[in-house]
């Protein structure tokens, strides 16, 4: 369960919002990394939101009798990674997520990862960034409603 | 050409000019709440605080050692994301400073909303605003910290700072205080619900084989927790202001709303309706011989509400399979749940928050003194009478008792015209305001 204060940050600010600050903030320190083979100094609180925020609530994300604020989270990032993987199976989904934060929190410890699993999580955090991006219509047309995700 | 550049030089405009309208707004401080000049205040952080970690992560692509194609589609990436920022938390801020200042909102009633989130929430330690908006109806939002927009914070927020909860009301309905019980219940509840946690630990039961398709299930997830979320409201809005929360609802939403017709957010008024009578007589207000007839009318007017078909504004892409199968999964998922959802909040209430028919007859004395023209903030033993008491008896008032209150206008036929009629409910609307006033000075004594 989560404590009084995660739920009151939760509340504070959109999920899909706070899912895209990070994941570009993450996806910006990947990018320089891949070129230049170092980590940018002061990216390691970057890295590691960005990793808290991709942990989905269990192995079973969306097995049955769960509460909407549980499936709500899950659904929002394995939608977001099924953009990357373009799989329908869940556990598939699942474990690039899982990957995607081991590698984060290694690099955030400073630890050697090998480049192609900076380029997947980087390529991952891509697709989750574009999946939960604003999409608004022209203001100069009537705007018919779409569904906000996340 | 759309360009990295050229995006950095419009959104740089934008932030300017968003600067500008908080400038202007901070000359006005004096007519400003407490959280008011407290949003301004964080409005006045954001814009430098945007600038600064743009302009880090803007040199920092720049002074990376990388293939020009990579650093511009970064630069891009990043503007973009600024641009969603702005979009997403500075339009909600604006609103909020432009119907706040004291002119444009019954500050009778900001004491007394802020009790009432600090009962609905207690340890939260929510600031309240109330602002006017052109909108006719009303809405809570929490309003984001610049600080968690811009990541500085990843862990926990310092408890001693006090939230931002924007509460707004239809600008023409300024002193229709009858319809701000909408606020008290209704909009509060939200504020209730986020605390006790009612429709976030939900389970909702769903349709087989969807588990596997995200993109169906969100719409699902999204269609059904807002719902529930809305029931959850009104439950509370009935439990903790009892038959004002009917009486008001309705009267607002025909104003903006089919009674039949449903939205992704809101179930129809009729279904709406429908749960209100019933919650109200679970509690007794049906076998009282004053309230018995009025709900009985609403019942009529929304039997059998939940047992409909989805109906959606045209607007709604709901000719598509999908919507339409969403929507329709949703209706009897609710439905079955209700019961469910009312005994919860029942459970979750703390006592003292709980309206009762045990007190209407202080109900029907103040309602005395409201036809005789007289407030009724202060009770016999000079003490102030709540706010519930004040709003149900302004509405019995004007569903039952209008004919009383002519008179002591001299307007002994309240029939006669619909301008007159229109005087009488505002000088009551007015009278109860008085009387909210009074009862808060009282209780500010106390």
């Amino acid at each position: 369960m989560a404590t009084n204060s995660e739920l009151i940050r939760s509340h504070s600010l959109p999920r899909t919002l706070e899912l895209r600050v990070a994941t570009g903030k993450a996806a910006e320190a990947l990018a320089i990394f891949l070129s230049t083979n170092q980590v940018p100094t002061n990216s390691t609180e970057s890295l590691l939101w960005a990793a808290g925020l991709l942990r989905l609530s269990s192995d079973q994300p969306l097995r049955s009798g769960r509460s909407i604020g549980a499936y709500k989270r899950d659904v929002t990032l394995l939608a977001a990674a099924k953009r990357a993987k373009a799989s329908d199976q869940m556990k598939e989904l699942a474990t690039t997520l899982a990957t995607t934060r081991n590698t984060l929190e290694q690099l955030a410890k400073g630890q050697s990862v090998p480049t192609d699993r900076v380029q997947t999580a980087f390529e991952t955090l891509e697709a989750i960034r574009a999946s939960v991006a604003a999409r608004r219509s022209s203001t100069t047309e009537r705007i018919l409603r779409g569904r906000p995700r996340g | 050409m759309w360009s990295a550049e050229q995006r950095r030089r419009a959104l740089a405009e934008r932030l300017f000019h968003l600067s500008a309208t908080v400038n202007s707004a901070k000359g006005a401080q004096q007519e400003l709440t407490e959280g008011l000049s407290e949003l301004i205040r964080r409005l006045d952080r954001l814009v430098p605080g945007l600038i600064t970690d743009f302009d880090a992560r803007w040199q920092r692509i720049d002074s990376a050692a990388m293939p020009a194609a990579v650093a511009e589609r970064l630069k891009s990436e990043l503007c973009k994301e600024i641009e969603d920022l702005v979009a997403e938390v500075g339009p909600l801020m604006l609103r909020v400073v432009a119907g706040g200042e004291s002119t444009a909102v019954p500050v009778e009633i900001e004491t007394c909303l802020q009790r009432q989130v600090d009962q609905a929430a207690p340890r939260w330690n929510w600031t309240s605003i109330l602002y006017a908006s052109p909108e006719y109806n009303y809405s809570v939002e929490r309003i984001p910290d610049p600080q968690q927009v811009l990541g500085h914070t990843a862990g926990t927020i310092p408890r001693t700072r006090r939230d931002l909860v924007a509460f707004s009301l239809p600008r023409p309905e300024r002193d229709a205080i009858g319809l701000h019980a909408v606020l008290l219940g209704h909009e509060v509840g939200h504020v209730r619900d986020w605390f006790l946690r009612v429709t976030e630990t939900h389970r909702l039961v769903i349709p087989k084989g969807w588990r596997s398709q995200p993109d169906r299930l969100g719409i699902f997830l999204d269609w059904g927790e807002s719902w529930i979320s809305e029931v959850v409201a009104d439950i509370f809005a009935c439990l903790t202001m009892g038959p004002v929360a009917l009486l008001a609802l309705p009267e607002l939403m025909m104003k903006a709303a089919e009674l039949n017709l449903d939205s992704e957010t809101h179930p129809s008024p009729a279904r709406r309706i429908e749960l209100m009578v019933r919650v109200l007589r679970h509690r007794g207000y049906g076998r009282l011989p004053t309230l018995k007839p009025i709900l009985d009318s609403y019942a009529d007017l929304s039997r059998m509400a939940w047992t409909r078909a989805i109906e959606l504004p045209d607007e709604l892409p709901q000719s598509t399979t999908l919507y339409a199968e969403c929507g329709n999964a949703v209706v009897p998922e609710v439905a079955r749940t209700l019961q469910l959802l009312e005994r919860r909040c029942r459970q979750l209430l703390p006592r003292a928050s709980l309206a009762s028919p045990s007190s209407w007859p202080d109900v029907l004395h103040a309602s005395d003194l409201l036809t005789q023209g007289i407030p009724c903030g202060e009770d016999v033993k000079h003490l102030p009478v709540d706010v519930v008491t004040i709003l149900n008896a302004a509405w019995f008032v004007k569903v039952a008792r209008l004919q009383d209150f002519g008179p002591t206008l001299a307007l002994t036929d309240p029939n006669a015209s619909t301008e007159d009629l229109g005087t009488l409910n505002a000088k009551l609307d007015l009278l109860a305001l008085k009387s909210i006033e009074i009862s808060e000075v009282l209780r500010g004594r106390v």
